[in-house]
């Protein structure tokens, strides 16, 4: 407790005066983090204890000490913050109105201000401590913060490199490898652990060490950036190891610099580069060549081959193959294909030769042809031979023959696709004489299959845009040359082939399954005309249409029918549908489609009737109403047996079915059928197809 | 691990620290050794830094006084250091802050300070110049409304920030993500005078083998940094003559005064479309 202080206004004035000059040199040597004011007050507090302590003897050193802890307090932790409040106070003391009533005053200020610096002291070696001794704590804290960061990282990092599948090494700056996965091992075919010690440079493949030795040097001498380049490793085993390298600097404050190594393991993606790139030329479930490799194989062989004796091209297809895959499954499909496979290229082992799978069952043998070469009857032969050893799948005994079209010795400069084209159609034609055939190209024959097989694939787009027309062909009385009815004929106007002729309009519309729809839009066409001639001619003139046996099937045939007779209010009697005689003699579907149109009133007829014994036992039994004869029995035969025809149509007409003839050209035939009792025909005798117009 | 060869950033006791010798040239015993001797070798090309030092905290009190007075209520001081002696949030201690530095040291001391007072004062360790790091970390967003106005302290701070980091531009991704009615307050130490002086500085920096560098700023440039905030009274100026309050407000040497440059600027609030 110190005395309390005089109550002078003079000394409280010169107090005031104290703290104020106090807070100005103190504040601008040392920071204190108070406002002006506030520093100035706390100062006022200190000097007016400061003169308490100088005037109560007793109180003099706590009071001294209290303040120099204080002043360290308030951040004035500078010598000169020190220095400039000591001369300041203890000027200000002496000279204090009031104080000097105080006995030995200087003598008191003396001990006051001591104790003031020893306070002083005593409150900045603790400050310090506390403060170096939190800091301490705080670097501790930060270490051990970085060490728990770095363990974790070290973890993740050992987590990594041990579960990874990329080879990780780090390396000096020697290349020495210092620290190795498992991955890396693996790749380069050690046991784990045998790496250290070795250097990089001794795994990389002879060639390749001076590049990686390049890119090391780079690194080691201050690159940032990491380097990634393709390499190769040699294994234990000797094999290469194709690797994606990448190096990486690793810096350090002490010690020298490392690199970290990362290999991925690139020999899968190179195997499946080369995997792609067998894919890419051949057949997946034969291993066979495919078409392109083939292609391209043939191409040098025309080049390459021994003009004395050339090359020949076998271009096979499997005889009912689909019956194989459709009775056995697919499974034996595949076993018979790479049977075939594997049997063709045993075939040829010894020659210069080639065997691909084109498509499904078709495949291609290429023969370089020598001295020794056997010939092409020889080679088919042996080919159908070697086929129709049966094998054994899962129990079944299966073998198969081959239907092969023939390129035999073609010229050097003919293009590879011509040559497989021309392999092809020749194949095609073997295959309309049935299995197991064989022929070899023709090339007269080739342009005119090409010309018919290009025509089939043109006419979806020629229908669409108006190519095919139909025209009319008058059917006549032969009795008077009456016109009983109109056929129906389809006429292509090929824009560079001109004229395409009925019978060749419907051979090709079957090749391209155009028959059904092709044939629906025909008999509308003819129905419309049909009602049309009703209204200009002032007469029914039937309209009538042959049919192919595809049409005939036709499940909707019924129903097209009724839709185009009703569409056009005609009787069922204005529509006349002609067949082959074996569909509408026939028992099945087709049959049946004619017979519920018979019944219905339409007038079913037999086309290319031949009066065989077999036809003419159905005939008669059937829904025809008439039966027609074309060519060539057009043609009148010989008298004996014209006798006879003769008497077998006259069993047709007793059983009430009409006879008429197609084709006819002269008056000959013409008054022969009217006398062999036939009463209508048709034929460019009476007129051509033509526009609806020509019917009268 | 016994090869700890190598430390964080900023935890290796031998790299002098910028945080611990600004707190020991504000007088503190927050240092090491390495700290001193850069504190020394400054005070010896530049007798007079302790007052740059002393006069830039004091416009931190002053600054801060004055957000709280105009209705601040959060504070980001970017740059914190080891916040000693009249920081931030013993200024302002019923407003909530969040000290920001990247020097490890400088956080965990800063967390060993503000214990206890975690509820209105959080120290993140992040790197200033990240602004879409700082504003995301959850203990900033998890404090801070940044839909209401913050107050962004970068107090001696961008001046370690060349312009190859693009100081402006950061200062913008901050702005741009704070609520308008935010203030910024920037002090940058600068060349504009003692030109001599201060390039020996830099050198006596560099030659410490500290990590950070002075990049000196002129004050247009340092004007520029406040792009998109308008600038409180008296605009950029010296350090000491940013509205000073007392004594402890300057200097005596019109040069120590204006050592730092210094402004605050606040985020317009939206007008609306101009008719």
């Amino acid at each position: 407790m110190t005395a309390p202080l005089p109550r002078d206004a003079d000394g409280a004035r010169a107090r005031a005066k104290l703290a104020k000059k106090w807070t100005y040199l103190l504040s601008s040597r040392a920071f204190v983090p108070l406002s002006n004011a506030e520093l100035e007050h706390h100062l006022l507090g200190l000097v007016e204890r400061l003169c308490a302590g100088v005037l109560a003897e007793p109180s003099a050193h706590r009071v001294g000490h209290e303040v120099g802890a204080a002043l360290v307090d308030l951040n004035c932790t500078a010598p000169e913050g020190l220095q400039c409040s000591v001369e300041v106070v203890s000027r200000g003391l002496l000279g204090m109105p009031g104080l000097d009533r105080a006995d030995r005053l200087r003598d008191r200020v003396v001990d006051v201000i001591a104790a003031l610096a020893a306070g002083f002291v005593e409150r900045i070696r603790v400050s310090t401590l506390e403060q170096q001794e939190q800091l301490g704590r705080s670097l501790y804290r930060a270490m051990r913060q970085a060490q728990v960061d770095l363990e974790v990282s070290d973890t993740r990092y050992a987590l990594v490199e041990g579960y990874t599948s990329t080879g990780i090494a780090t390396a000096d700056l020697a290349g020495a490898l210092l620290r190795t996965n498992t991955a890396l091992a693996r790749i380069v075919d050690h046991e784990p652990g045998a790496l250290t010690g070795r250097t990089l440079f001794d795994l990389v493949h002879p060639d390749e060490r001076d590049r990686l030795r390049a890119d090391f040097a780079q690194l080691t001498e201050g690159g940032t950036t990491s380097i990634t380049q393709p390499h190769r490793l040699v294994r234990a085993d000797g094999e290469v190891a194709w690797v994606t390298l990448t190096l990486s600097p690793l810096r350090r404050h002490e010690g020298g610099g490392q690199v970290v190594v990362l290999a991925e393991d690139a020999t899968d993606v190179n195997l499946l580069q080369g995997q792609l790139n067998h894919q890419a030329l051949h057949d997946v479930l034969t291993r066979l060549p495919n078409r392109q490799y083939f292609t391209s194989r043939l191409e040098q062989a025309l080049r390459t081959a021994d003009p004395a004796t050339g090359v020949t091209v076998f271009h096979l297809d499997l005889d009912g193959f689909s019956l194989v895959t459709g009775g056995l499954g697919r499974q034996v499909g595949d076993r018979l294909l790479k049977v075939v496979g594997s049997r063709l290229e045993g075939l040829v082992a010894d020659e210069d030769a080639m065997v691909a799978r084109f498509g499904s069952d078709e495949f291609a043998i290429l023969v370089e042809n020598t001295e020794t070469t056997p010939d092409v009857v020889t080679m088919v032969r042996r080919i159908n031979d070697e086929l129709s050893v049966p094998f054994d799948a899962d129990g079944d005994r299966v073998a198969c023959s081959a239907t092969i079209g023939v390129v035999h010795r073609p010229p050097r400069d003919a293009s590879p696709t011509e040559l497989l084209d021309s392999a092809d159609l020749t194949l095609r034609r073997a295959k309309g004489n049935g299995r197991r055939q064989w022929e070899l190209a023709d090339p007269t024959r080739d342009a005119l299959d090409r010309r018919l097989f290009s025509m089939a694939a043109t006419m979806p787009g020629a229908w669409r845009s108006g190519e095919l027309r139909v025209q009319y062909r008058p059917l006549v009385a032969l009795a008077d040359r009456r016109v009983v009815a109109a056929e129906v004929a389809l006429r292509w106007e090929h824009p560079k082939l001109g004229a395409v002729p009925h019978e060749q309009c419907l051979a090709l519309a079957e090749d391209t399954g155009l028959a059904a729809p092709l044939g629906t839009w025909a008999l509308r066409v003819a129905c419309a005309q049909a009602r049309a001639w009703r209204r200009e001619l002032g007469r029914d003139v039937p309209v009538r249409l042959s049919l192919t046996g595809t049409q005939a099937a036709d499940p909707d045939l019924v129903a097209a029918v009724r839709e185009a007779l009703a569409e056009n209010g005609l009787p069922a009697g204005s529509l006349r549908l002609g067949a082959p005689a074996d569909v509408v003699l026939g028992e099945d579907e087709p049959a049946d489609n004619l017979r519920v149109l018979a019944e219905s009133g339409v007038g079913v007829e037999v086309d290319g009737f031949t009066a065989a014994p077999a036809e003419l036992a159905r005939v008669t039994g059937s829904a025809a109403r008439a039966v027609r004869v074309c060519r060539p029995l057009t043609e009148p035969p010989a008298p004996p047996v014209a006798r006879a025809l003769v008497n077998l149509l006259a069993v047709v007409r007793e059983a009430g079915v009409e006879v008429s003839v197609a084709e006819v050209t002269t008056p000959e035939q013409a008054r022969w059928w009217r006398e062999a009792g036939a009463a209508t025909a048709s034929g460019p005798l009476f007129a051509p197809a033509g526009p609806p117009g020509d019917i009268r | 691990m016994t090869d700890l060869d190598w430390l964080p950033r900023g935890t290796d006791v031998d790299v002098p620290s910028v945080a611990r010798t600004y707190d020991y040239l504000l007088g503190g015993a927050h240092n090491l050794a390495v700290d001193r001797e850069m504190g020394d070798r400054m005070l010896r090309v530049l007798p007079g830094a302790r007052h740059p030092v002393r006069l830039n905290r004091a416009f931190l009190r002053r600054a801060v006084t004055h957000l709280v007075d105009s209705g601040i209520t959060q504070f980001i001081d970017l740059g914190s250091g080891i916040p000693t002696a009249g920081n931030v949030h013993e200024v302002a201690p019923r407003a909530k802050v969040v000290h920001v530095d990247k020097d490890p040291v400088a956080v965990a001391h800063a967390r060993l300070i503000v214990a206890g007072d975690e509820r209105v004062v959080v120290v993140v360790r992040a790197d200033l110049r990240d602004p879409a790091d700082v504003l995301s970390r959850p203990e900033v967003t998890g404090l801070l409304d940044l839909d209401r106005p913050v107050a962004l302290l970068m107090l001696l701070v961008l001046h370690f920030s060349p312009d190859s980091e693009d100081p402006a531009g950061c200062v913008a991704r901050y702005r741009d993500r704070l609520a308008p009615g935010s203030c910024l307050v920037i002090s940058h130490a600068t060349a504009d005078r003692r030109v001599e002086t201060m390039r020996a500085a830099v050198t006596t920096v560099r030659r410490s083998n500290s990590r950070d560098n002075l990049v000196y700023r002129t004050r247009a440039e340092v004007t520029a940094l406040f792009d998109g905030f308008e600038l409180e009274e008296p605009g950029v100026t010296g350090c000491a003559l940013w509205r000073p309050d007392g004594a402890g407000s300057v200097a005596d040497d019109p040069d120590d005064n204006a050592q730092v440059h210094v402004g605050l600027g606040r985020k317009p609030r939206d007008r609306g479309p101009l008719t």
